[in-house]
């Protein structure tokens, strides 16, 4: 027999939802017809600082972090996900990451930039923001195969400190006029600086989202927050999207108040670290089989504007305004930018782990499921440390191998055991719940 | 003694120099990840700076720190070093940023083998960004504020200059050295020079520039051994491993020249005087050869490769790669394509702490046979 919901479920609102939906639409439609309207196109890995590029005007993006794109949006069919990182471990490319190879794979057999009806489009330049060595070595490679410039934009981001920001305001600075020169289009402060605006508010938006997610019940699931911050991770600098992230925000505000739910049951709140295979986004349900749902983890706080504490709290960041720096130049809207990215009262990024346990903590999780990336230096650096320090914070946790955007390093069964014990382990069985159809809007991005 | 048998020594017992030195001096010491740090700063600051190395046993106790399945070989074997107390005089450590392998080792130490000083130093991977200089430069100011706090001790102008100038001596007659492998028949043997560059690592330049003074004394005087086998070049990751040198040379191979930052690399490009000390500094991190880490995002290695294919007259490479290593693997292809250019054939080994001797054997010969057909 069905159990009874603990709690009341409901989609999110046709106006919200759609929302999102339109301007994923409109972003991928716009993408195919940018360039024949003489428009920027850019391609690039990992990317941060879209309002500099939106200083030229609308711009396509094709294959924005397209490991990590392409693994989305391949999770009904892995098979062809893994050709690719075949192709690129093909080329000689070894060791290197899941996405890296998912990304490369692409790029030798031509599809990153080709639309699903056979339009092509030839990226003006490599844009390289942000990134772990083995990003920035993928960029490099991928210009090189494609013949193409590669603007690299450096962020010591594990360095808070005035000299970092000045590095990165500097690169920036020069990264306006690397583009100006090299396609010789203009760039216009006026739309640089509401790009900064719409993408700080955004960001600043998300962080409150996710923060109602302390809320027991969440408001939404970490599976749906997933497909909610499609807008601020591709186009945080429109004004589509901050318009987007207000409504969004307002009616999150809404559930949460009214005590409406993600998920049916949080017999146990989980967060997930780490990426998780982006392929197999159902895995972020496995645990409503047994009453439990994650609410919270990496990627519900990746992509906002945070600020993180010394002792590791997450706290919504400040929009310019609220900080109150003016955004009447180029040069205040790049300060702006870098301020959110990297903020001055912000704690140092080694304190990951002191992050996680706080993120625990502070999200009411009563435990945490790690991911160990393989072949991710990134995301697995002192990992075995992290799960101590979570045990010693009296915090349950599991880890599961796989990889971000590698199906070849997929083992269905093994995850599948370790989620389920680690599970079992927390008291819980599996349930049998009425299946509601409204708890979750869609399972694919 | 000989002084060659100086050099065996000193990297046979790894750790007995900078032990001796400090039992001596009561002086510090200090290890350090990736040759990226600027060492006269340590030098002028009266602190003994050693290159963290692993010794190429199979291990078993990084199992519960660093995970294999991701991490690279020479991160754990280093890191097993530190475990078995083999480091034990060490009283600080400094990460001067390169990859995240060399990161974790950093982090681990800093967590679990107890050290008075640790330091993580950013070094750009975009140096010949234009604004890379300024950045690095105020880094290093941050650096001399650490090790002073540290040591007690002030760092002049007149101390950076001393030590300035006894590095810039070393890299001088190290390179002599090296311009002993261009001979036809060179009186040592690729091994031989790898334990000269490597003890450069282990003790103070001091020590080490009076043995190098020594050594192009008596080396030119010694007769070569008659190898006239392939002429070949060694590149790819960090690598310290002897016995494997010896073992290219016993099948005919005769390495002349390597690109690594345990051998030449670590030798190239002295620091050229400026009003601002840390300045000349940051200009040295940004002017050498750089790893593939810090060749973003034009490539400049190749170049440097190609001219020492050329200066030394190779016939073929070796790449070497640590398990796991993603830096030089993904730096792999182009670099293989590169060399190909040139007419020159390329082998890739992935090391594992040690080598698997017979199939490194049947490679390794496949590959001369192949080189001495072509030529």
């Amino acid at each position: 027999m069905a159990e009874q919901a603990d709690f009341e479920t409901r989609p999110i609102s046709d106006e919200v939802w759609g929302r999102m939906k339109n301007l994923r639409r409109e972003h991928w439609q716009h993408t195919w017809k940018a360039q024949a309207e003489g428009e920027l196109c850019v391609t690039g890995l990992a990317w941060q600082f879209q309002p500099l590029l939106a200083g030229f005007g609308d711009f396509a993006s094709p294959s924005m972090g397209t490991g990590f794109i392409r693994a989305a949006r391949e999770g009904t069919r892995p098979n062809g996900l893994r050709k690719y990182v075949d192709i690129a471990t093909a080329q000689g490319l070894t060791p290197m990451c899941g996405a890296i190879g998912a990304h490369l794979g692409q790029v030798y057999e031509g599809i990153s930039f080709q639309s699903p009806s056979g339009e092509k489009i030839t990226p003006d330049f490599i844009f390289q923001p942000h990134g772990c060595h083995a990003i920035y070595k993928g960029a490099q490679i991928c210009s090189e195969i494609l013949g193409l410039p590669m603007l690299m934009i450096e962020l010591p981001t594990t360095n808070n400190t005035e000299n970092t920001r000045e590095y990165i305001i500097a690169q920036l600075a020069d990264a306006i006029e690397w583009i100006e020169k090299r396609t010789k289009k203009k760039f216009d402060d006026e739309k640089f600086v509401a790009a900064v605006r719409y993408a700080s508010t955004s960001k600043v938006l998300w962080a409150k989202v996710t923060e109602l997610m302390k809320t027991t019940p969440s408001p939404i699931s970490l599976r749906q927050a997933m497909s909610l911050n499609i807008p601020i991770i591709s186009y945080p600098h429109s004004k589509g999207t901050m318009e987007y992230m207000k409504a969004l925000y307002a009616e999150i505000q809404e559930r949460a108040q009214d005590g409406i739910a993600g998920t049916p049951f949080e017999k146990k709140r989980l967060n997930h670290e780490g990426i998780h295979p982006l392929y197999r986004p159902d895995i972020l349900r496995w645990p409503e089989e047994y009453g439990a749902a994650f609410i919270g983890g990496t990627l519900s706080r990746g992509y906002g504007a945070y600020i993180y504490t010394e002792d590791g709290h997450a706290m919504p960041g400040k929009t310019p305004e609220e900080r109150g720096m003016a955004l009447r130049s180029r040069e205040e809207a790049i300060r702006a930018m870098v301020y959110l990215n990297l903020p001055p009262e912000g704690a140092k990024e080694a304190a990951r782990t002191t992050t996680i346990i706080q993120s625990a903590r502070d999200w009411h999780a009563d435990g945490v499921i790690l991911h160990m990336a393989r072949r991710c230096p990134a995301g697995t650096c002192g990992i075995f440390d992290r799960k101590a320090d979570l045990l010693a914070a009296g915090i349950p946790v599991a880890t599961y191998e796989a990889s971000e955007a590698d199906p070849n390093e997929f083992d269905e069964a093994h995850v599948r055991e370790d989620f389920e014990r680690f599970l079992e382990s927390l008291g819980l069985t599996k349930i049998s719940a009425a299946q509601d159809s409204q708890t979750l809007a869609e399972d694919n991005l | 003694m000989s002084v060659l048998e100086e050099f065996h020594n000193i990297v046979s017992s790894p750790h007995q120099f900078a032990r001796d030195w400090k039992e001596q001096t009561g002086g510090k010491v200090l290890g350090y990840l990736c040759t990226n740090l600027p060492e006269e700063m340590l030098y002028a600051a009266g602190v003994l700076p050693v290159r963290l190395l692993g010794t190429l046993e199979i291990e078993n106790v990084t199992g519960s720190y660093i995970w294999a399945t991701t991490f690279c070989s020479f991160s754990r074997d280093c890191f097993a070093q530190a475990l078995q107390g083999r480091y034990d005089y060490i009283d600080g450590i400094t990460y001067a940023f390169c990859c995240l392998h060399a990161r974790h080792v950093f982090e681990s130490w800093k967590r679990h083998i107890p050290v008075q000083y640790s330091y993580e130093l950013y070094v750009p991977y975009q140096l010949l960004n234009r604004h890379a200089k300024t950045f690095l430069t105020k880094e290093l100011e941050e650096y001399k504020r650490s090790l002073q706090e540290w040591t007690g001790r002030s760092i002049s102008d007149t101390d950076l200059d001393k030590a300035i100038d006894i590095y810039n001596t070393n890299r001088r007659l190290m390179r002599q050295i090296y311009e002993l492998m261009k001979a036809d028949d060179p009186p040592v043997t690729e091994a031989e020079v790898a334990e000269i560059a490597l003890s450069g690592m282990l003790i103070d330049k001091v020590s080490h520039n009076r043995l190098l003074e020594q050594a192009l004394a008596e080396l030119p005087k010694r007769k070569g051994r008659g190898n006239h086998g392939p002429r070949l070049m060694l590149l790819g990751s960090v690598n310290y491993d002897i016995e494997f040198l010896k073992s290219i040379d016993s099948l005919g191979g005769h390495v002349v020249i390597d690109d690594y930052c345990t051998g030449s690399r670590y030798y190239q490009t002295e620091v050229v005087p400026e009003k601002n000390r840390l300045a000349s500094l940051a200009s040295r991190e940004i002017g050498k050869p750089p790893c593939p880490l810090k060749d973003l995002p034009e490539r400049r290695r190749p170049v440097h490769q190609a001219k020492l294919a050329s200066d030394y007259r190779v016939k073929g490479a070796i790449y070497t790669i640590q398990r796991m290593c993603d830096s030089h693997g993904l730096d792999y292809p182009a670099i293989e394509s590169s060399l190909k250019e040139k007419g020159i054939p390329m082998l890739k080994l992935e090391l594992n702490f040690g080598v698997p001797a017979g199939q490194f054997r049947t490679r390794l010969e496949a590959f001369l046979e192949m080189l001495e057909a072509s030529s």
